[in-house]
C-alpha cells in the first residue's frame, strides 16, 4: 500500500476548533463519491467510495495544507447493479440534494471551492446535474466535478503495462487501483475475469460508439458481475495509474485555484 | 400514391387517436426529441436545439416509416448557463426530468414499448442520464435511451471540410447542421465568429482534457455567446453531417429492436429446456 507523504487533511479526523485554526490556508475542499455496489468476485462492495477516499487524503498530503477532503457519502446511484446481492443504492434525486447539503453546510463555514472527486461511472451524470444546482443554489467561487478515471492518462500507462481488451468494472485497471489504494479491498484468492454476454461484446461497443446512454442491468453485460479480467492486475499497474492521476489532480488544482479568486 | 407513402413520416402530434391506434403495432421505438430555448449567438434563433432535434427525428421517421414515432418533445431543457443572455428559458433539471418521466408514462399507458431520447442540446446530458434511470426504474419498458443527434455523423467530416478547430455552440458545426436541417433558424446577414474569453482559451482546455463539469455562465466564456466562427459554416458539410448520422442512426434503431428482444428469446429458449 501506498506510503504515507506526511500529514493529510480529513475533516472527519479534525476538531472544530482545528477547521477554524486552518480554514484560511483551504484553497479547495475535496468531496469524495463512490457507491455500495457489487464488483464481482474480486472486490468488496466498498471499492469506488473507498478508491476515492484513499486518492483525495493522497492527494492531501501532497497538498497539505490546501485540500480539505469532505466526508463523501457511502452510496452512489447503483440502480444498474441492484440484481447482486449487497448493491445498497441512492435514487438521482436523493443522491443529488445529498452533495447539495454538503457544499451548503461547507460553504455556510466559509469555504468556498468545491470539486467532486468520483469513483463510480454510475454517478457521473446525477453528479453533473449537482453541480449545476450547487451552482444556482449555493454559488461558490468554484464548483466542479471529475472522475479519477480521467486523470490517469489511460493510454500512456495502459500501453506501459500490457493492458488491452475491455475493461471498466472490477477488471485489471480497478483491482490494480485497489491494490495501490486500499488493498483491504481486493479478494485476492477469488479474482476472476468477467463472465461476459453476447450483449456485452456486441451491443455495448455500438452504444458506446455513438454515444448512447441505456440503463441495462450488469447481469445483461456480465454474469459474475465484473468486466475484464482482474487476475492481470498488479500492484506495479496500480500504483503507476494512481501517481499519474495524483500528479494531474495537483497541476489541476492550481489552475483551478488560479481560475477563481477569492476576496479574503 | 406508392411512392408518396415512401416519405411520409410519422409525428404524433399530425395524428388522431384512431390512426394511433391503427399504426400502434407497426411502431417499434417512439423517438422524443429535446432540446432547448437559449441563447445561440448572433448566429442562430434560440429554438436552435429542438426544432434541430425534432427535424432530425422527423426525417428519420421518413425514411423507417412506420417504424419510428416522434413525440412532441419538450420545447426547453436545461439552460442556466446561457441566461446571462436575453431570451434564454430554463428549466430546473428535476422539472426537464419529471416531464420526460410523465411523457414516457404516457405513451407507455398505450403500449408503446421503447423509447429513445434524441437530444440536441448538451446541457441536458447530465439530466437525461437520471432520466433514463427513473424510467427503467419506474416504468421498465423494453427499451430506454438517450443520445445526441450529433453522435452519430461518420467520423472525419470535419477534415474533409476544413472545418477542424473550437466548435461547441452557434459554431461552424451546429450553423451547417442547421443550415441542412432547418435553415429558417440561420440569421445568415449576423454570423459572426465568437468573442473569447481569456478563460475559454487558457482554462477550458484543461477541463476538457480531465473532463472536468464546471457549470459556468456561457459569458465566462464568450461576449457574444457564440463559439467557433459559424461564418465558416456551409450546407456542403451540414448536408454531409446530416446524411450520415441519419443513416447511422437508422441503422442504429434497427439494433436497438434486436436487443431489447434478444432478452426475451433467450428466456422463452431457458423454459424450452426445462
Amino acid at each position: 500500500m501506498v506510503e504515507s507523504a506526511g500529514p493529510d487533511l480529513v475533516l472527519a479526523n479534525l476538531s472544530w476548533p482545528e477547521v477554524r485554526d486552518i480554514q484560511g490556508k483551504v484553497d479547495i475542499v475535496l468531496i469524495p463519491l463512490g457507491s455500495n455496489e457489487q464488483h464481482g468476485p474480486n472486490l468488496s462492495l466498498d471499492l469506488d467510495i473507498a478508491k476515492a477516499s484513499a486518492f483525495c487524503r493522497l492527494v492531501s498530503e501532497r497538498l497539505y495544507p490546501r485540500a480539505l477532503v469532505a466526508p463523501g457519502p457511502a452510496w452512489g446511484v447503483s440502480f444498474h447493479h441492484m440484481n447482486f446481492p449487497g448493491t445498497i443504492t441512492l435514487a438521482p434525486e436523493t443522491f443529488i440534494q445529498v452533495l447539495l447539503e454538503i457544499v451548503q453546510s461547507l460553504h455556510a463555514h466559509g469555504f468556498e471551492r468545491f470539486l467532486f472527486v468520483n469513483g463510480h461511472g454510475g454517478n457521473v451524470q446525477a453528479m453533473g446535474v449537482a453541480a449545476g444546482v450547487i451552482k444556482e443554489a449555493v454559488d461558490p467561487a468554484f464548483i466542479g466535478a471529475l472522475s479519477t478515471a480521467s486523470l490517469q492518462d489511460r493510454k500512456e500507462i495502459d500501453a506501459k503495462h500490457g493492458i488491452t481488451g475491455l475493461t471498466g468494472h472490477a477488471c485489471e485497471t480497478e483491482t490494480s487501483e485497489g491494490m495501490y489504494l486500499d488493498p483491504r479491498t481486493v479478494k485476492t484468492d477469488a479474482l476472476a475475469p468477467g463472465e461476459l454476454t453476447d450483449m456485452a461484446m456486441e451491443f455495448r461497443k455500438v452504444l458506446q460508439r455513438f454515444g448512447v446512454t441505456v440503463p441495462h442491468r450488469f447481469d445483461e453485460y456480465t454474469t459474475n458481475g465484473a468486466l475484464g479480467d482482474a487476475r492481470n492486475a498488479s500492484y506495479e499497474y496500480g500504483r503507476d495509474l494512481v501517481e499519474r492521476a495524483v500528479e494531474n489532480m495537483t497541476l489541476l488544482i492550481d489552475e483551478i485555484v488560479a481560475s477563481s479568486p477569492i476576496e479574503r | 400514391m406508392a411512392e408518396q407513402s415512401e416519405t411520409r413520416d410519422l409525428m404524433l402530434a399530425n395524428l388522431s387517436w384512431p390512426e394511433v391506434a391503427e399504426v400502434l403495432d407497426d411502431v417499434e421505438v417512439v423517438l422524443i426529441p429535446v432540446g432547448s430555448n437559449e441563447q445561440h449567438g448572433p448566429n442562430l434563433s434560440v429554438q436552435m436545439d429542438i426544432a434541430a432535434a425534432t427535424e432530425f427525428c422527423r426525417r428519420a421517421s421518413e425514411l423507417a416509416y412506420p417504424r419510428l414515432l416522434v413525440a412532441p418533445g419538450p420545447a426547453w431543457g436545461v439552460s442556466f448557463h446561457h441566461m446571462n443572455f436575453p431570451g434564454t428559458i430554463t428549466l430546473a433539471p428535476d422539472t426537464f426530468v419529471q416531464v420526460l418521466v410523465e411523457i414516457v408514462a404516457s405513451l407507455a399507458e398505450h403500449g408503446f414499448e421503447r423509447f429513445l431520447i434524441v437530444n440536441g442540446h448538451g446541457g441536458n446530458i447530465p439530466s437525461l442520464g437520471t432520466a433514463v434511470v427513473r424510467i427503467k426504474e419506474e416504468i421498465d419498458p423494453l427499451f430506454i435511451g438517450a443520445c445526441g443527434y450529433f453522435s452519430f455523423a461518420d467520423p472525419g467530416l470535419a477534415e474533409k471540410h476544413d472545418m477542424v478547430g473550437l466548435t461547441g455552440h452557434a459554431c461552424q458545426m451546429e450553423t451547417s447542421m442547421a443550415m441542412a436541417l432547418i435553415p429558417d433558424v440561420v440569421k445568415t446577414d449576423a454570423l459572426a465568429a465568437g468573442d473569447l474569453t481569456d478563460l475559454m482559451y487558457e482554462f477550458r482546455p484543461s477541463l476538457q482534457k480531465y473532463n472536468v463539469t464546471v457549470p459556468y455562465r456561457f459569458d465566462e466564456y464568450t461576449r457574444n455567446g457564440a463559439l467557433g466562427d459559424a461564418r465558416r459554416s456551409t450546407l456542403a458539410y451540414g448536408q454531409d453531417m446530416i446524411d450520415s448520422s441519419l443513416r447511422n442512426f437508422v441503422a442504429f434503431t434497427e439494433e436497438v429492436v434486436e436487443w431489447s428482444q434478444a432478452v426475451e428469446i433467450e428466456v422463452e429458449e431457458d423454459e424450452d429446456h426445462g
